[in-house]
């Protein structure tokens, strides 16, 4: 059997967690620069409307009204507090996925006292960390995918939802929307509805596998598979190396000027490459990218995108800076207000494995120790303690909008949570 | 340079305080005390190990919500139900009758306090 055990409304959990004051209150979290909600409470969407995704100016006024409590995303306590939960989870199964920051899945096969273990899983995170969980329960991935939103959705589940029997699996699919299926985007399930599958039950007893397959590929047919029971879903807790990496933010104002638009620039190459070398890769291309507000009809929307291929593979946070800034240099124009920028590392290869270059130099040894020091140091503070000087000392024109942060509960000895 | 192979079979880790005071370090979180509620024994400033994963027992020293706010207390069972107990004898009881309304957070397992 597997479980998949999702933590509920995730971020605004840990935002509850050292505010007892908190306890039935309505919450959000909002995104970088505080633009949008990606987390809320689950009151928030009946009562008020509010959805993830709605823009926060939209409803600021809402909110003040209401007195939800809002928060900026707090990301030094959202990962402690589900490396927390991880770590706990795996006390129970030695197979186990960490499928996203607040999801995993358990593989629990040869457990004798299914409910009782489920439960005694429940708990322990309840207490122990203080972060409630759903668990959904059932012989697949996609049917405990399926487990879990029930178990979210309704209330005198519990928490808990099993489906271990061919009748519990029908009873449940019957009612569970096609498009609400795990992995079945919104041009599938417009595919689907065409024809006149609309449950999860109509997909999973639709016969003709052939026209399955040729609508939605392989992946869709093994996703029908999942529904009938039969595993093709494994466990994946080997580490999978990124085929790109990307670090791209909105800013804090916008930017008119080359050099703080640079200066960000380089701040994003600097945490691209930082995560590039702590998978042990080399990037054989990276591209720029700037934008001006999509949101503003009262100005003309400009988007710039370059990429350039390197001849040999590098992991070197200054020759990478270097390179996005002859790109910035190309693409600029002046007189535009740019509200984003972005930078993409690709054509990742393994460090060892890479291709070198007759002509070009790759990383020197070095280089190589000069990244290793500054990686050793800048995750040892948390911070970035040291960068290059091309990311700036004062990033007032581009710094992110963090204006509702809690503090770093878990992860700063000056901002552990007060008693009296 | 070896004392005759001494130092290699004798070399031991240094002692951690982080393996002496943390049982449970997924269930461990620090705090940090604030007011003379419990002075002596815990003065403001003093960082708190509070276990989550252990049950709070009479007499022992605990974090609890009580009225919205963390309070840290003496946790004692009685007849007529909990208290929550200041050391410091100018603060009152915390009285809760009713089981449900206890909100216990940790067990403090021990405190630290720097003083240079």
């Amino acid at each position: 059997m597997m479980a998949l055990v999702d933590c509920n409304a995730f971020f605004c959990s840990c935002e509850k967690l050292f505010r007892p004051d908190l306890k039935n209150r309505s919450v959000i979290v909002l995104s970088n620069n505080d633009g949008c909600v990606v987390a809320a409470t689950r009151d928030i969407k009946k009562k008020f409307g509010i959805r993830i995704g709605t823009p926060y100016f939209q409803i600021k006024q809402l909110c003040d009204y209401n007195q939800i409590a809002v928060f900026s995303s707090n990301f030094s306590l959202y990962t402690n507090i589900s490396d927390r939960v991880m770590k706990t989870l795996s006390r129970f199964t030695p197979n186990m996925e960490a499928y996203s920051v607040d999801e995993a899945f358990l593989d629990l096969s040869g457990i004798k006292n299914l409910e009782s273990y489920v439960q005694e899983i429940k708990k322990s995170i309840e207490v122990e960390i203080g972060i409630p969980v759903g668990i959904g329960v059932a012989p697949t991935k996609m049917l405990a995918k399926v487990a879990n939103n029930l178990a979210k959705k309704n209330d005198e589940t519990n928490g808990i939802v099993i489906l271990n029997s061919k009748e519990k699996q029908d009873q449940a699919l019957e009612k569970f929307p096609v498009e609400d299926l795990w992995g079945i985007a919104n041009a599938s399930s417009e595919k689907l509805y065409m024809l006149g599958i609309k449950t999860a039950k109509q997909f999973r007893d639709y016969k003709n596998e052939n026209y399955v397959k040729k609508l939605l590929s392989v992946t869709g047919l093994q996703r029908q598979q999942e529904l009938r029971g039969i595993a093709c879903f494994q466990i994946e807790n080997i580490f999978i190396a990124k085929k790109q990496i990307q670090a791209t933010r909105t800013f804090g104002t916008a930017v008119t000027e080359i050099h703080p638009l640079k200066e960000a620039v380089a701040n994003y190459v600097t945490s691209a490459a930082q995560r590039l070398r702590s998978q042990e890769s080399v990037c054989c291309e990276i591209s720029v990218y700037f934008r001006t507000d999509k949101h503003n009809p009262g100005i003309i929307y400009h988007q710039f995108f370059k990429t350039t291929r390197l001849s040999s593979g590098t992991a070197n946070t200054f020759k990478l800076i270097e390179i996005a800034w002859k790109l910035v240099d190309e693409l600029f124009v002046d007189g535009i207000e740019y509200k984003k920028a972005g930078v993409t590392l690709s054509r990742i290869d393994n460090k060892h494995e890479t291709q070198m270059n007759l002509f070009e130099q790759c990383d020197s040894l070095k280089n190589e120790v000069l990244m290793k020091v500054m990686d050793d140091i800048n995750i040892k503070d948390g911070e970035l303690l040291l960068k290059s000087l091309a990311c700036g000392v004062n990033n007032h024109a581009w710094r992110m909008l963090r204006e509702y942060k809690s503090p770093r509960f878990t992860t700063s000895w000056s901002e552990l949570p007060k008693v009296i | 340079m070896s004392l005759f192979g001494i130092q290699e079979d004798h070399l031991e880790n240094y002692l951690s305080l982080d393996q002496k005071l943390i049982k449970n370090k997924t269930a461990t979180f620090f705090m940090r005390a604030q007011g003379d509620a419990m002075a002596p024994l815990i003065a403001a400033r003093d960082i708190l190990i509070v276990d989550r994963s252990l049950k709070a027992k009479s007499n022992q020293l605990i974090i609890a919500n009580y009225n919205d706010q963390m309070f840290c207390r003496r946790f004692l069972k009685s007849t007529q139900g909990f208290i929550l107990r200041a050391e410091n004898s100018r603060f009152k009881d915390i009285y809760i009758t009713n089981e449900d309304q206890l909100d216990v957070f940790g067990v403090i397992t021990s405190v630290v306090r720097e003083f240079v």
